[in-house]
């Protein structure tokens, strides 16, 4: 089976920006709430911020027609981090991993609410990484950034470190929740950090909670290391890459189209070689290498796992 | 030369006879009237952690709480608050201020917990909820201040002098009784004193601690609240 779509990278971005665009749509949701609570008069009488007044006769358009609002509501409430749509509970499995090794208590529900990415992510590999995670949309703009600086003429380094770091980093951030039983990984996972920070600026809580930590890392990329964090230390993604090992999802090559012209590895957004690497488990199925092969040798199949492809050989 | 020393002679001697005054003052107010000086401070702002309604205990909230904010989300009485990264480890975990807003108990944030540290309680289990406990300053309380300025003044009359020897007379008192009505579990944490002042007597281990009567002693009394919800458990402790 080849499934090659050219339009791909496309599709993606309007997946990123729909997923930006659920973030801020849960939260005004959670904030219309609680003005509906409070408005009982039918008169408000405290100043509304100006994105609220645009967004609130849409949401009034859209629980107009419902005979219970309040359970709709409800039903559409939280973050990235951990949401509830619909009715379904989902948390990130950092999260529940985290939790799990800091408390030393193993909590069903919230086992069940990391089931559907989990499931997701045992047959496409890391794509909460390329297709959902607002961070890594950060970062890419920011990687675009540092080609326009380039292409400037400032001068930035290219190290590039090992990218096997982020599972010691995710092994031993976990012992130190262990240890000092506190999740640590909260304070700079990019998900919950931004997801914190949009729900700052929709609740008018906070504008820079926890910003320093994505400026920081962005400062790191455009100077030091291009796409350091998402490439070798984000510990969510050594836990989905993990989790995602034996994925039945893939990006290969027809090795008798491939001209060797070394497009792919340009544009691949965890670094790799994607005509060798692809079964690797840190091919995040992003397929910027399936849009800009100029041959159309790179297309998505399903096939069975090979345990000698899984790692690295660097 | 001479108009600085000029300058300083008449300073002094401004002081010197304002001195006496201010003296005065004191002793009128504060000596005379036997009404006794509240010695016990508020403690200063941010030590108290009051956790929303059904935490567990502090040291496995702080392991078990993953920062994800939903429990704001679904505070629709907008009571729950984060700690800043100026606390240490408590940053972005939730937590009271019944000064500003307090708990009504609605339990919505237990609901929607995704890690159990907030842990869902049935309606007919409310008063075991144990978020803080409660004190009452009675120098603050409205209705205390009425009682005793009534007892000074019998006293005075019975021994034959003026009743506007008290001193106090013109300081804001009155029967009151909002926190007594304000309370979920009235009759049990808070009682009445029997008489037409209403003033309040408090039960601690009845208390649920939500602070509601904080909230509405801060809007009656106008200033520094007179019953105010102490926290169980304080930053020092774990």
């Amino acid at each position: 089976m080849r499934v090659q779509f050219r339009g791909i990278q496309v599709f993606r971005r309007l997946v990123q920006a729909g997923t930006v665009s659920i973030i801020f749509g849960l939260f005004f949701l959670s904030l219309y709430a609680h003005y509906r609570k409070i408005n009982v008069t039918g008169i408000f009488q405290f100043e509304i911020s100006p994105i609220m007044e645009r967004i609130m006769p849409w949401i009034e358009g859209l629980i107009s027609g419902m005979d219970n609002p309040e359970e709709f509501l409800d039903n559409f409430k939280g973050s990235l981090w951990s949401l509830r749509v619909a009715g379904f509970d989902i948390s990130d499995p950092l999260g529940f991993v985290e939790m799990t090794f800091a408390s030393g208590t193993f909590y069903m529900p919230m086992f069940i609410s990391i089931l559907i990415p989990v499931v997701f992510t045992l047959l496409m590999g890391r794509v909460f990484c390329s297709w959902l995670c607002p961070g890594y949309l950060v970062f890419e703009l920011g990687s675009k950034l540092r080609k326009l600086l380039r292409y400037m003429g400032l001068k930035t380094e290219g190290t590039a470190y090992s990218m096997s770091n982020k599972y010691i980093f995710l092994v031993v951030g976990l012992f130190a929740a262990f240890l000092f039983s506190i999740p640590l990984f909260v304070f700079f996972y990019p998900p919950a950090v931004l997801s914190r920070i949009a729900h700052g600026w929709v609740f008018s809580a906070a504008f820079f909670g926890g910003l320093w930590v994505i400026l920081t890392i962005l400062l790191f990329e455009l100077f030091v290391s291009p796409r350091w964090w998402c490439r070798t230390m984000c510990p969510g993604g050594a836990l989905y890459g993990l989790l995602g090992m034996l994925r039945p999802v893939k990006v290969e090559t027809a090795l008798s189209e491939c001209t060797h012209c070394g497009l792919c590895s340009g544009v691949c957004e965890p670094g790799i070689n994607p005509v060798t690497d692809s079964e690797s488990i840190e091919c995040d199925n992003c397929g910027a290498c399936v849009t800009h092969c100029p041959e159309g040798a790179l297309y998505y199949t399903i096939k069975r796992p090979k345990f000698n492809k899984i790692f690295l050989r660097t | 030369m001479t108009s600085r020393r000029l300058f300083l002679n008449k300073l002094l001697t401004g002081v010197g006879f304002a001195l006496p005054f201010f003296g005065a003052h004191k002793l009128l107010n504060g000596e005379k009237s036997g009404y006794p000086v509240n010695t016990i401070q508020k403690e200063p702002a941010g030590t108290r952690i009051i956790r929303p309604p059904g935490a567990v205990k502090e040291e496995l909230f702080l392991a078990g709480c993953i920062r994800c904010y939903r429990c704001q989300d679904a505070c629709e009485d907008g009571a729950i608050q984060f700690f800043t990264e100026s606390s240490g480890r408590h940053y972005h975990t939730p937590y009271i201020d019944p000064s500003i807003k307090a708990c009504t108990l609605c339990m919505k944030c237990t609901k929607v917990c995704p890690t159990n540290v907030l842990q869902p309680l049935e309606e007919e289990d409310l008063q075991k909820v144990r978020m803080g406990s409660i004190a009452l300053y009675r120098d603050r309380c409205l209705a205390h201040k009425a009682k005793y300025i009534r007892n000074e003044q019998r006293m005075l009359m019975n021994l034959g002098r003026s009743y506007k020897e008290t001193g106090v007379i013109y300081e804001r008192r009155g029967p009151c009784g909002e926190c007594h009505m304000f309370c979920p579990v009235r009759e049990k944490a808070i009682t009445l004193e029997p008489g037409s002042l209403l003033a309040p007597v408090i039960h601690e281990k009845h208390c649920v601690g939500c602070g509601l009567c904080e909230e509405i002693c801060r809007q009656v009394v106008r200033g520094t609240p007179a019953i105010v919800v102490v926290a169980l458990r304080d930053r020092g402790a774990l």
